[in-house]
């Protein structure tokens, strides 16, 4: 046994060295100065009938940005238990939701609101979150990780790991310029990440893009469903979408009442929405707009993913929906047969954007 | 030779030092001014508050969304021809705060025998959708664009009435203005005198309740709840023509 003393010394002596070196290229001033910082600017591509996506002028999109942005999307480092990421809830196959009603976090605790879509969320300029209570992705992003019901842990800890991930140091050098790893911070992993969420933008490849471009010919039940979408027929009745639910985007932003929920007085609204964050309460039970494009990938529908199919999202609307004195005007009987109902239906399948689903550079990194 | 040179360019450059300066001191007299164009919204003789309780023939009425655009607002001299246009285009909004005031800038100081404004959006701007515009620009709000129409929506009025007197506002009505037929020019006669030290203020009234006189009948809105069809523009351009009546300048 005494013999094993000298060995036992030795690696203690060897642990410690090997900790205070640690210590000492945390410590020291500019571990990161010979990575060489030489940014280059994102090439973002948008359809030619998308407006230009505004970009604040203090998170300038980079190729380096958006990698360290799409990396930390998908990597459960952000996670309390490392065993969820960003990704775990916004999955590229699905139009970056999670095909559940509610999203579930790491603790096995449900949410109340369904996972959106990211698909074109660098046009959202009406903010963000069902309710709209971040105002710009650098701050939406800052907030999953600590919620307690979805990645419940905390931004010191995220940002411990990532000081002393083995590649992340160098990623935020070559993202952000930082001189060391004490440099890191979350509102530089919130920069990255909604330099990577900029990026996510409709390919300009579904069948409707192609068709109004001339390209392609819509079926004859697309065409009559795009007809009542848009009110562009004086035959077929008008389906009232078009007007929230405006092209190019299928979203207009706006926080309206689709009539889901009977309240006899609009503080009876049990998840309150846009009013939670106005404080008005003329705006209980208002809830984002959403996009359209790629709806047929992201069931289940509503903000409480409520509705399994487009089927009984078509019927709800088709129904004129529940009372409530702030329900939008245009949620009314439609009174649209069956045929009809299809074809709406028809025409929102030709807003499925595979191009963008399958796009490699939307993919899980690691 | 050198010494001549150098002492050339420094005297050039103090010379030159010296006279930006000057220019610089000399401040000529302003010749414009700013004007703040406020709108008040009103139901007849009582300020309009969106989601409050109103009576229209009867009925329990709520407004809930109230916008319009204004466009080529021009101050006008005493002979007609001579017209400054002040303020190109602008949406005035009653949901958010300040959205009911807008300021022009740079407006030629003088005395103006009235001014002319335009309901609605010209049509070489009504021709140019709302992605050709930056989000911030009053023609770059996607909600305020009906692709059925290829127009903009000049002019929104939402709400909901209680056709049962039973507290239940569960009768949506909307109507929706636009095409380029639906522009309404309006023309107020009034003496302006504008001066460079002080803003000019004009505060005009909206009465909504004068927008929903059909020829001297209010508007039945219970039988015509939903007006946004650009084949049966009747109501619309009833609607537009009346902001000749709603619109007066305190």
């Amino acid at each position: 046994m005494k013999s094993l003393f000298p060995l036992f010394l030795l690696l203690s002596l060897l642990t410690w060295t090997a900790c205070e070196k640690d210590e000492q290229v945390l410590d020291k001033a500019g571990d990161l100065e010979n990575v060489t910082y030489n940014p280059e600017a994102y090439n973002l591509v948008i359809p030619d009938n998308f407006r230009d996506m505004v970009i604040p002028a203090d998170n300038q999109m980079t190729i380096e940005g958006v990698m360290l942005g799409r990396k930390l999307f998908f990597d459960p480092i952000l996670s309390d238990d490392n065993t969820m990421a960003c990704a775990s809830c916004h999955l590229p196959s699905s139009s970056f939701t999670d095909d559940l009603a509610v999203s579930t976090g790491i603790d096995g605790i449900a949410g109340t609101r369904s996972s959106m879509s990211l698909l074109d969320v660098g046009f959202q300029d009406k903010g963000l979150f069902w309710d709209g209570r971040s105002t710009t992705l650098e701050i939406q992003a800052l907030i999953p990780v600590e919620d307690p019901i979805e990645l419940h842990t905390t931004w010191a800890e995220a940002i411990s790991r990532i000081r002393n991930h083995p590649d992340y140091p160098t990623d935020f050098r070559k993202a952000f310029g930082i001189a060391d790893r004490k440099d890191i911070t979350k509102e530089l992993a919130a920069k990255a990440l909604a330099q990577f969420e900029r990026s996510l933008v409709s390919s300009g490849n579904s069948r409707y893009d192609r068709a109004i471009r001339g390209e392609i010919f819509l079926s004859p039940s697309e065409l009559n469903g795009m007809d009542m979408f848009f009110d562009q027929s004086s035959v077929l009745p008008d389906a009232e979408c078009g007007h929230c639910h405006n092209q190019p985007l299928f979203t207009t932003n706006e926080y309206l009442n689709n009539g889901l929920d009977y309240a006899a007085d609009l503080n009876d609204f049990q998840d309150k929405g846009y009013g939670n964050v106005t404080g008005k309460k003329s705006d209980n039970g208002k809830f984002k707009v959403p996009t359209l494009r790629n709806i047929a990938l992201t069931a289940p529908y509503m903000h409480d993913g409520r509705f399994a199919t487009l089927e009984e999202v078509i019927d709800h609307y088709n129904s004129g929906g529940q009372y409530a004195e702030n329900r939008h005007p245009l949620i009314v009987d439609l009174q649209l047969t069956e045929v009809q109902k299809q074809e709406l239906i028809s025409f929102l399948h030709t807003l499925t954007d595979t191009t963008f689903t399958n796009n490699p550079n939307y993919s899980n990194p690691f | 030779m050198k010494k001549i040179t150098l002492f050339a360019v420094l005297f050039a450059f103090v010379a030159t030092q010296y006279a930006c300066k000057d220019d610089d001191d000399i401040v000529p007299a302003s010749t414009t001014t700013e004007v703040a164009l406020n709108f008040n919204a009103k139901y007849g003789a009582d300020d309009l508050v969106l989601n409050s309780t109103y009576d229209y023939e009867g009925s329990g009425v709520k407004f809930s969304n109230l916008n319009f655009y204004i466009s080529n607002v021009v101050l006008v001299k005493a002979s007609d021809t001579d017209q400054t246009e002040i303020l190109e285009i602008a949406l005035i909004d009653f949901t958010t705060a300040d959205g009911n005031k807008v300021v022009a800038r740079n407006v030629p100081t003088g005395t103006y025998s009235g001014l002319k404004i335009n309901i609605g959006v010209p049509s070489d701007l009504n021709r140019l959708p709302p992605t050709d515009f930056a989000t911030t620009h009053p023609l770059g709000n996607d909600s305020q664009y009906w692709s059925a129409w290829d127009s903009y929506i000049f002019a929104k009025i939402e709400g909901a009435m209680d056709t049962l007197n039973a507290q239940i506002y569960d009768h949506g009505f909307l109507y929706h203005s636009g095409t380029d037929a639906a522009n309404k020019e309006i023309s107020i006669n009034r003496n302006l005198e504008l001066t460079a030290d002080a803003t000019g203020v004009l505060e005009f009234d909206f009465d909504l309740k004068a927008l929903f006189n059909m020829n001297g009948t209010p508007l039945n809105i219970k039988d015509n709840p939903i007006v946004h069809d650009p084949n049966n523009l009747t109501i619309t351009l009833n609607l537009m023509n009346n902001f000749n009546n709603a619109l007066s300048l305190q």
